[in-house]
Order: C-alpha cells, then structure tokens, then sequence
C-alpha cells in the first residue's frame, strides 16, 4: 500500500522532503515521553535533526518502513517500523517491530493512529512478519489502552538497573531504543 | 574444592557443551509459561555457536557459576551504543541468564550479577537494561528485588499463523 486517502489526511510513505516535519514531531514525542516519565532520555541538541537525517537516510532500506499522515500540506503523525529476524533464536521467523508512532496531539481521536498502524501492519504482513512487537511506556496508560484496542497483549518487560557508585548520565536518563507512543 | 562451593568465572568455549541443558530448560520454561516463544527447530546448534563466538566480542562478558566442578548457570551482558541522540552513549544490556532449576533461589542469580556489574562498571556503563517475560513472575521479582524498574511494556501483535 502507498496511499490511503481519508477524509481528512492521508497515509503516505514518507519522503525526503519530510525530514524537517520528521525531526519536529520526535522532538515533541520525546518532550511527551519526559513529561510521562523523567527517567526518558534527555535528548541531545539537534537530536530531532540528526534522528530525521537518521530516518531519510533509512528509506531505501528494504528492512525499514515509513509511512507519514499528511492534513493538507502539513505532516501530522508518522510511524516508523523495521523487521527484525529472529530466526536464529526462535522459531517464526520474522517480526515487525515498531519503532516510533506519534500523531501531534491536536490530531488524535480521528483514527490517524490507527491509519498509520494499518499501513504498516500491511507492509510487515507483505514483508512475511508473523507478528508485530513494540514498546510503550509503563507509565503511558493512554498508549498502553490504544495498543492493546489494536489487539496489542503484554510479551516483555523492559527493565532499567542504575549501578551504583557510578555517575549517571547528566539528565539522569538513558534508554535504548525509540519508543511508540499515544497517537 | 568441596562439591557445594559455588564460584564464578569467565566462560570459555569448552563450557558450551555444559551449558547447553541448562539454556534448553531455560528456554523450555519460557515456552512453557508463554507458548508466543517458540524455539527453532536448529536453536540449541545456534545457541552454541551465538555463545562460542561471543566469547571473543571484547562487547560481551559471559560468567559462568560453578557448584564444585559443575556449571549450574550463566549470565551474558553485553556494552552496546544507546539510540543515536541519546543519552547515555553506552549503556549495559543483560542478554541472557539461566540457571539450572536445582540452582535457583540460592543466590546464584544474584552472584552472577553482581560479577556482571562489575564487568559493566570497568567498562564506564551507568546503567543496564534487560527484558523479562510477561508472564514470568517470578523472573520480574528476581530483577526488582536487584532494583530494577520498568521502563516499557513491551507488547505483541500476532498477524498471522
């Protein structure tokens, strides 16, 4: 699927020409996530502009997927997914795994989230992905409501020690990976 | 040496073969409690050589716990680069623990962290992440009663058979 039109926006898969609204919404999806929690990453200067150059840089990855919601000639919401093999340690092969999912918040509650989770369901099941996995907040409520509404159950916990006698990092933060959030 | 004196040291390769029972009743365990995991038809071949070639990753520390001359677990931990534009750069990762079943509840989980941790701190890693099954309890008591806390919930979506 490439185009999804809606009444209201429509799905595409993203272009280089949306790095800058890219870089804008992971920005505001990371401010989002601290005022969740303020164990989330503090992001570095420019972090919004060096992750969209990251994500403009990944769209001819085969293994990597981003679809855009586009309202007129504004970028709302985005989803980035990638397939992970995991052949080497568990039968089933191949999983889709979402990376990121954020809609502005002026956008939600008129199915842009669900939009953007369909295209890439579709994509993931043309890939073969037998499933998809992703990571929500412990402390998102709302996220983890609209995940488990799209069929989403619990698999794993993501767990975080802090060693002691060691200096934390100066936000006093750190995590590894990109985090799907409320859309 | 007396048979119930534990000690911990680094794995080598020809420990593989050892350990090998104790990841298949891990991993049992796992798909006993939730059947989402499922272990390929070839994955104990697979877990030996992932295990044999990560002994020369100078990223990844295997300790190894003893009862006499006996292996009755493992704990894996690797230094990887955290998201780009995050921080901390580096941040520790606990990748694999088993412990035999006869082992357990003795402290041996703990003592193989606890040589873990100090592998992590020589390396300048504030912090670790690990992931515990949903459905394991009593796994997710032995990480908080270490002081870990959660930081996502990882969820699963199947799509098809």
């Amino acid at each position: 699927m490439t185009e999804a039109l809606t009444d209201n926006y429509r799905i595409r898969v993203a272009a280089a020409a949306d790095e800058n609204a890219l870089g804008t919404l992971w920005a505001q999806l990371m401010n989002e996530m601290r005022q969740l929690d303020p164990h989330q990453p503090m992001p570095i200067a420019n972090a919004g502009r060096h992750y969209a150059g990251r994500v403009i840089r990944s769209l001819n990855d085969p293994h990597t997927r981003v679809f855009v919601a586009q309202h007129e000639h504004a970028v709302i919401g985005y989803a980035l997914g990638a397939l992970l093999d995991t052949s080497d340690l568990f039968a089933g092969g191949r999983e889709g795994f979402i990376v990121d999912l954020y809609v502005l918040p002026t956008a939600r509650r008129a199915g842009v989230g669900g939009a953007l989770v369909a295209a890439l369901r579709e994509w993931f099941v043309e890939q073969g992905a037998l499933q998809i996995v992703l990571n929500v907040d412990s402390a998102n409520a709302a996220g983890r409501a609209f995940w488990q509404a799209l069929g989403g159950s619990e698999y794993q916990i993501k767990m975080r020690i802090d060693l002691p006698d060691m200096p934390r990092a100066s936000d006093g933060s750190g995590v590894g990976q990109m985090e799907s959030k409320i859309p | 040496m007396r048979d119930s004196e534990l000690h911990i040291r680094s794995a080598l390769a020809a420990d593989a073969d050892g350990l090998l029972p104790i990841w298949q009743e891990t991993v049992e365990t796992m798909t006993r409690l939730d059947s989402r995991y499922r272990i390929a038809a070839n994955g104990a071949e697979r877990w030996r050589a992932s295990f044999v070639a990560g002994l020369s990753d100078p990223d990844r520390h295997t300790a190894l716990i003893l009862r006499g001359d006996k292996p009755i677990g493992y704990m894996v931990g690797t230094v990887q680069a955290n998201a780009p534009g995050l921080l901390p750069e580096m941040i520790g990762v606990i990748v694999e623990l088993s412990v035999d079943s006869h082992g357990q509840g003795g402290g041996v989980g703990t003592q193989l962290f606890a040589t873990l941790s100090d592998w992590f701190k020589t390396r300048g890693v504030s912090h670790i992440e690990l992931r515990v099954p949903s459905r394991n309890p009593i796994a997710q008591a032995f990480w908080r009663a270490l002081g870990a806390t959660s930081l996502y919930d990882q969820l699963w979506i199947k799509l098809r058979d």
